[in-house]
């Protein structure tokens, strides 16, 4: 994801499911490089200050901008287009989480979702989510079998025909 | 599904600065930590 935010430069990258930063870390490494910044979402306190605490040791806090509470309130409140997108929060929030941010999407922005193929306990909604992009007719993906499975999307919407 | 890698160079990350790096490395840390705690429960 560092790899690809850093060749695509993107700017605006959004990370719904902050949890204990480590995605956030990387992510955030990313933007110092592309001079953007990083979005970041959790609904849980705890995990936001711990998250928060090593981005400031990392030397990497100025990059990123952290929002506490619900995802998908969060997502409705977006106030800017975006251009890379790490999915991962609970996996029945996927989908709902996706209809939320999918109209923000800047043309060719790449969406990163986690978890696809472990833990074995989230293959449902894991399904459901991939349906649900694949059905998207501005949206290109494909399942990366590496680490915990990965669903990696791209918009199209917007592109040149010579872009997509 | 076969993968064929022949004429794959592998490449490495240019290095982390050391701020960033100390970071990831107590992530590592603290992953392995909570991963020895789950194989014990």
């Amino acid at each position: 994801m560092n790899l690809l935010i850093k060749e695509a430069e993107s700017k605006v990258i959004l990370e719904v499911g902050t949890s204990y930063g480590y995605s956030t870390l990387w992510l955030a490494e990313a933007a110092r490089e592309t001079q953007g910044r990083v979005i970041t979402l959790e609904l849980h306190a705890g995990k936001q200050q711990y998250a928060r605490e090593r981005m400031q040791r990392a030397g990497l806090a100025d990059f990123v901008d952290f929002r506490l509470g619900d995802a998908t309130q969060s997502l409705a409140d977006l106030e800017t287009p975006v251009d890379f997108v790490l999915l991962d929060l609970w996996k029945d929030l996927y989908v709902p989480c996706f209809k939320l941010f999918h109209p923000k999407l800047n043309p060719g922005a790449i969406v990163v979702a986690d978890n696809m193929l472990f833990p074995e306990s989230s293959r449902t909604h894991a399904s459901a989510y991939r349906q649900h992009v694949r059905s998207q007719a501005d949206m290109q993906s494909m399942l990366l079998p590496v680490g915990s499975g990965l669903e990696v999307s791209r918009c199209t919407r917007g592109l040149s025909a010579v872009e997509v | 599904m076969l993968y064929d890698n022949r004429g794959f160079e592998e490449g490495q990350m240019a290095p982390m600065d050391r701020a960033v790096q100390q970071v990831l490395d107590e992530y590592e840390v603290r992953s392995a930590a909570e991963e020895k705690r789950w194989h014990e429960l």
